[in-house]
């Protein structure tokens, strides 16, 4: 009979633990599900002068050169992600053609002879 | 004597005489290897270190450093690429850097993004931002705004301005990117250099100069000197729109204010004269708004 009741607070007790313990791992994994659900995507502020300048650009879609403001943080300054950009080979190109497209000194000074400009 | 003491007069006795005379080479050439291991792993602190680290770029480095910061640029915000636009702004940047108090290969591009800005970079490399291009109205304010940018290079302006608030840990890092193979040394250098431009404001003494210096050599090259002055007035009626303080976070969190330059420009116009090319239809026609 004693060893009965015993077993039945054991059995209680054990029911209890494991109660317990199936409830702590269900608020940890809701927890954690909360932690991992994707951040709420934010919505790019309408371009000021997108659209208005048919000017090309190397590295973007036209449709991602109308944003204009990516890496750009809302206070208007460059953000982290954004300094943080590695150049590549096409990048180091770019800047190497540069100076293909410094003018000679014969184009600089018709230039300042069309403009009526100062020698 | 007691004996304690005769022991330790032996051992002071040995450490007096000279390490080589006791063993020979052998120990000599241990210790000089370890002198030789330590020194490889001290920390630049000693200050004729720092003092070698302290000295101005040299002309190759700052090109190298001037390159690679400009290579990152361009990654980080493409570049416009239209040829008569490429082509316009190379002009009228040439026209003003022949007025330039340093002879250097200048080279113009434009930043392919919405905020106003423009960048001096070392080496020569002077970018504009496509939003400060679409503010502008006339040849003579694309000038000054050059002319700005290539007195900040001629100068040497940020590279002596990190130097002096930075000090010593700029001397450190500087020595510690001298000891690592060129290209990690220059990459390493250009990123601790595109940091501070973009988080580091100028002295006010240093953004005036180039402000009056960047509206006189507009003026010498035969430009209004009122051009810097006039698009200056156009970004500060601009920015008090609620909705474009976003163009301008960039350049007013590393320049004075708007009105503070103003007021330096009004007095460098008044000292130069008022007197030169607008030339609105050239750059209208260069530049589609």
């Amino acid at each position: 009979m004693t060893a009965t009741l015993l077993n039945s607070k054991v059995v209680r007790v054990a029911v209890w633990i494991c109660f317990a313990l199936a409830a702590l791992a269900l608020g940890q994994q809701a927890g954690q599900q909360k932690k991992e659900a994707p951040p709420a995507q934010k919505s790019e502020p309408a371009p000021l002068f997108g659209g208005q300048l048919g000017i090309r650009s190397s590295a973007k879609t036209k449709e991602s050169a109308t944003l204009g403001f990516n890496g750009i943080d809302p206070s208007g300054r460059v953000d982290k992600a954004m300094m943080a950009t590695t150049p590549g080979d096409k990048d180091r190109e770019t800047v190497a053609n540069l100076d293909k497209n410094r003018p000679s000194d014969a184009e600089v000074e018709e230039f300042i002879r069309q403009g009526g400009l100062k020698k | 004597m007691s004996a304690p003491v005769a022991a330790l007069l032996a051992v002071g006795l040995c450490c007096a005489v000279p390490a080589p005379a006791q063993f020979g080479g052998v120990l000599g050439r241990a210790r000089q290897k370890i002198e030789e291991s330590r020194q490889k792993a001290k920390p630049v602190t000693d200050r004729a270190e720092k003092a070698a680290a302290i000295r101005p770029w040299t002309e190759e480095e700052e090109q190298q450093i001037g390159q690679a910061t400009a290579a990152k640029m361009v990654a980080m915000f493409g570049v416009v690429q239209e040829p008569a636009v490429v082509r316009y702004v190379n002009l009228v940047g040439a026209t003003v850097a022949r007025q330039a108090p340093r002879k250097m290969p200048y080279r113009f591009a434009v930043l392919d993004t919405e905020i106003v800005g423009a960048f001096a970079l070392p080496g020569g490399y002077v970018f504009l931002t496509k939003g400060a291009l679409l503010q502008m109205e006339n040849e003579a304010q694309l000038a000054g705004a050059l002319g700005h940018e290539v007195v900040h290079i001629a100068e040497r302006h940020l590279e002596t301005e990190i130097r002096s608030k930075r000090g010593s840990a700029w001397a450190i890092q500087e020595a510690q990117a001298q000891q690592l193979p060129l290209d990690q040394s220059i990459r390493q250098r250009a990123d601790a250099f595109l940091n501070d431009l973009f988080n580091m404001r100028l002295s006010q003494d240093k953004e005036d100069a180039a402000d009056r210096e960047g509206a006189l050599l507009a003026s010498r090259a035969g430009y209004t000197p009122r051009g810097l002055l006039t698009f200056i007035e156009r970004l500060a009626q601009v920015n008090q729109s609620e909705e474009n303080k976003r163009l301008f976070g960039q350049l007013l969190s590393t320049h004075p204010s708007f009105e503070s330059r103003i007021q330096v420009l009004q007095q460098a116009v008044a000292a130069a004269g008022d007197r030169g090319e607008l030339l609105e239809a050239r750059f209208r026609g260069a530049v589609p708004h």
